[in-house]
């Protein structure tokens, strides 16, 4: 078999899903800090922690599965 | 049963963009129908399969966070449970199997027959071993380690998924100003036990985290509505339509079939979006579902694998003599409410209590039917029964591979912590 496939594996667009909602959320959250919404423990700021934990963690899995990465 | 449940994520979906966006449920149905009705016809299995990895971590992403909060809010588990018994006093939402000694001892009409013979030895293993949507996963692995594998990493999270389903359901109990109520009687103004999972959302989650939460729940029910319909095209148009009407044809015709197949099958799922409104909760439409479907078939698939003799009409009568005693049991318990004491063993057993005993019978039907009809009819030649039959058939073993990577050890692991989270919520 001469033709080599280059199949970019799912991992890395998990990454790239986790990393555009991580941020997208980390950003609302920061807008919303000093007018926090009207729900049920907004002191807290989840928005800023788990969209900082998603972005981390797509971070990782962008750059471990990276198309540019030789395996 | 692929398209009927197809329609039960279609109205599961409906009802979250109803509940958090306050859009017109009809609307959301034929919506979200369009949406997966354009990627799975264009891709097919591989664009289903390579959604639902998506999806899956959205899933859990998205979900995760209503337990973390819940917890937090209620004081964590001990606070979550002081305040369900203060919410409602007597009643035992938190344990799985210290209550199951009496039907009327728990919330849910229960005993333990029907949690370890229908729930466990019929429904459970059924749905592992005929579900299409999972025989179709199986079967697309590259070799057989990753087939064994497959369904043993899935046990896993299926054993943790009472913490995005079943736990922010107990913390609705504990935090929820409001009580639900069945879908089947709701009236204006009330919510339904549906509704929780989206309600709880709403509590906790700004715009960021809602947006998140909902793409979560759309992505959990597109990822169920894409799997059931091409399972229902792959199954139409490898196992009917190509063996049986149309033989020799170009691949392209195939691929054509099936997205025409996706297609009416998705149209079809839509009008059985709306049966499920009927019930009382989604969960006793799906176990009903699979009291009719799942429960029947694992018996026949059980015989016809395990003892060469079963000849196919045994099989088929088997199959159909267990689905029409399902049916049956169930139109005669919800028409009258003492039949439920004959079959369900009860009168105190309730919907999902019903539906344990419904497939429980419904599969010995079928197992006794195909055993009688073996009996009279002329068995096949082994010759016949190659590659059918577990005893004529090789099966093909896996490559040597290291201790951590074999699926026997995994499958051992699974089962400790079965056990453990038994022991755990007794």
């Amino acid at each position: 078999m001469t033709e080599k496939h280059h199949i970019i594996q799912v991992w890395f667009f998990v990454g790239v899903l986790l990393l555009v909602y991580g941020f997208l959320i980390f950003a609302s959250g920061l807008a919303e800090w000093s007018h926090p919404p009207n729900t049920v423990l907004a002191e807290l700021h989840a928005p800023v922690w788990w969209g900082g934990l998603l972005f981390v963690l797509g971070l990782i899995y962008c750059i471990k599965f990276s198309p540019a990465r030789k395996s | 049963m692929t398209i009927l449940m197809s329609g039960v994520n279609m109205y599961a979906m409906a009802v979250v963009m109803k509940v958090v966006l306050g859009w017109n449920i009809n609307f959301s149905i034929w919506l979200s129908s369009l949406t997966v009705g354009i990627y799975v016809a264009a891709g097919g299995l591989f664009s289903a399969i390579f959604n639902e990895v998506l999806q899956f971590f959205l899933i859990w992403f998205g979900a995760l966070i209503i337990p973390i909060l819940g917890l937090i809010e209620t004081g964590g588990w001990k606070g979550m449970v002081a305040r369900i018994q203060q919410n409602f006093p007597g009643q035992d939402y938190t344990h799985a199997w210290s209550t199951l000694g009496r039907f009327q001892d728990n919330p849910m009409g229960m005993h333990w027959t029907g949690i370890v013979f229908g729930l466990g030895a019929v429904q459970a293993m059924g749905y592992w071993t005929t579900d299409f949507l999972v025989v179709q996963r199986v079967l697309s692995a590259k070799d057989i380690r990753s087939a064994k594998m497959a369904p043993i990493i899935g046990s896993f999270f299926k054993m943790a998924v009472p913490l995005i389903v079943i736990l922010p359901g107990l913390l609705g109990l504990a935090v929820l100003p409001m009580h639900l109520v069945p879908a089947s009687s709701l009236q204006p103004g009330q919510y339904s036990y549906n509704e929780v999972l989206p309600l709880m959302l709403a509590r906790y989650c700004g715009p960021g985290l809602l947006g998140l939460g909902i793409t979560a729940l759309v992505a959990g029910f597109m990822a169920g509505m894409a799997g059931n319909v091409s399972a229902s095209a792959t199954v139409w148009t490898y196992d009917i339509y190509r063996p049986f009407l149309r033989k020799t044809a170009p691949d392209q015709h195939y691929v054509s079939m099936g997205r025409w197949c996706t297609l009416i099958g998705l149209f079809v799922s839509i009008g059985t979006a709306y049966l499920a409104m009927g019930f009382a909760s989604i969960m006793d439409y799906v176990q009903a579902l699979f009291g009719f479907f799942i429960a029947p078939l694992f018996g026949t698939v059980l015989l016809g694998m395990l003892w060469k003799r079963v000849s196919c009409a045994a099989g088929f009568w088997g199959l159909l003599a267990g689905t029409l005693s399902s049916v049956t049991m169930f139109t005669l318990m919800k028409l009258d409410h003492r039949w439920v004491g004959v079959f369900a063993l009860s009168p105190n057993a309730q919907g999902l209590a019903q539906d344990m005993y419904q497939a429980l019978w419904s599969c010995v039907t079928c197992v006794v039917v195909t055993v009688l009809v073996t009996l009279v009819t002329k068995p096949r030649p082994d010759e016949e029964l190659k590659g059918l039959v577990y005893a004529l058939t090789e099966v093909a073993h896996e490559e040597h591979t290291s201790f951590l990577r074999r699926p026997l050890f995994w499958g051992v692991a699974a089962v400790a912590v079965l056990v453990v989270l038994q022991i755990i919520f007794w």
